[in-house]
């Protein structure tokens, strides 16, 4: 269950309320290969079979921020392009996406491509699905930084504001997504077999039956 | 919308990002007594702020966990994507 908190996660603008060249760029951290979509869908269908609490929690909230990470790009391509007349859109190159969506917000990466459940991986191996998302958190911190450099380019100094908050969060999730894999190695590297003489706070109590 | 309203969501904006923070860091340090004191703290300053602000303007939460009075409000503009907070420095 979700509970929608009608606000962003950071304030995000925009000093140019029509480049759709810009928009281009940053529309691939909405539905790209390394973007906010394939991140939060990533973390929120793994956390299922993640063995401790502390795994489970992570995912869960990480995943949900990412939503919020998602609403972020969306506003700033939304307010790139919804000032733009046809020949703006036409030449930002543009106007394949337009052809499709107006201006719409959909899932593709910058050249257009569409956003693929291929881009993620669930893999029930806890220890490999949290190198999965350590790679995945470095792929979108790389990515962020050339957008940076697209959005200097533009002199949109407000949509870079917003990009290095999102390039920051990458960097405090691969280490909260560290201290998870540290936790697991933890967790199988501890003697299961006389559990019961102890207390084991990984041991969920059976239900009633 | 009068100025109240975009200053005081920063605002929030604002606790919302301390309590988060706090809220992932205890998720992998759950015994760390001085991050729980710290979320506890940022969190009864962002209850106080949630509570002023939708008592004067709209619910920030929906399925019943935003305060409702008079009408139907949670449908009511601005909605994120459409406040450029660049050009409005709250």
């Amino acid at each position: 269950m979700w509970v929608y908190q009608k606000m962003l996660q950071y304030p995000a603008g925009t000093v140019s309320t029509c480049n759709p060249k810009l928009a281009k760029a940053i529309i691939t951290q909405y539905g790209g290969p390394d973007g906010e979509l394939a991140a939060s869908l990533r973390y929120l269908t793994q956390r299922y079979t993640m063995p401790i609490p502390e795994a489970k929690a992570a995912l869960t909230d990480i995943g949900t921020e990412e939503l919020a990470h998602m609403e972020i790009v969306a506003t700033l391509v939304y307010n790139l392009v919804k000032d733009a007349n046809v020949e703006q859109i036409i030449a930002a190159g543009m106007e394949g996406y337009y052809a499709d969506h107006d201006k719409a917000l959909y899932f593709v990466n910058g050249d257009g491509v569409p956003w693929t459940a291929a881009y993620i991986q669930s893999k029930g191996d806890p220890i490999t699905d949290m190198h999965e998302n350590m790679a995945a958190e470095q792929k979108a911190r790389s990515t962020y930084e050339y957008l940076i450099q697209i959005a200097n380019a533009h002199g949109d100094h407000a949509v870079t504001d917003a990009l290095r908050f999102l390039w920051q969060r990458e960097i405090v999730h691969f280490q909260r997504f560290g201290e998870v894999l540290n936790l697991l190695h933890d967790y199988y590297s501890r003697d299961h077999i006389f559990e019961m003489r102890g207390w084991n706070p990984y041991k969920v109590p059976d239900a009633e039956k | 919308m009068d100025t109240r309203y975009f200053e005081m969501l920063r605002r929030i904006m604002e606790l919302q990002f301390i309590t988060l923070e706090l809220n992932l860091f205890l998720d992998t340090h759950p015994n760390d007594e001085r991050a729980l004191c710290d979320f506890k703290a940022a969190q009864d300053a962002l209850m106080q702020a949630i509570h002023e602000f939708e008592r004067a303007f709209n619910p920030l939460f929906s399925f019943g966990v935003g305060h409702v009075e008079n009408g139907w409000n949670w449908i009511c503009d601005p909605w994120p994507w459409e406040i450029n907070w660049s050009q409005r420095r709250g």
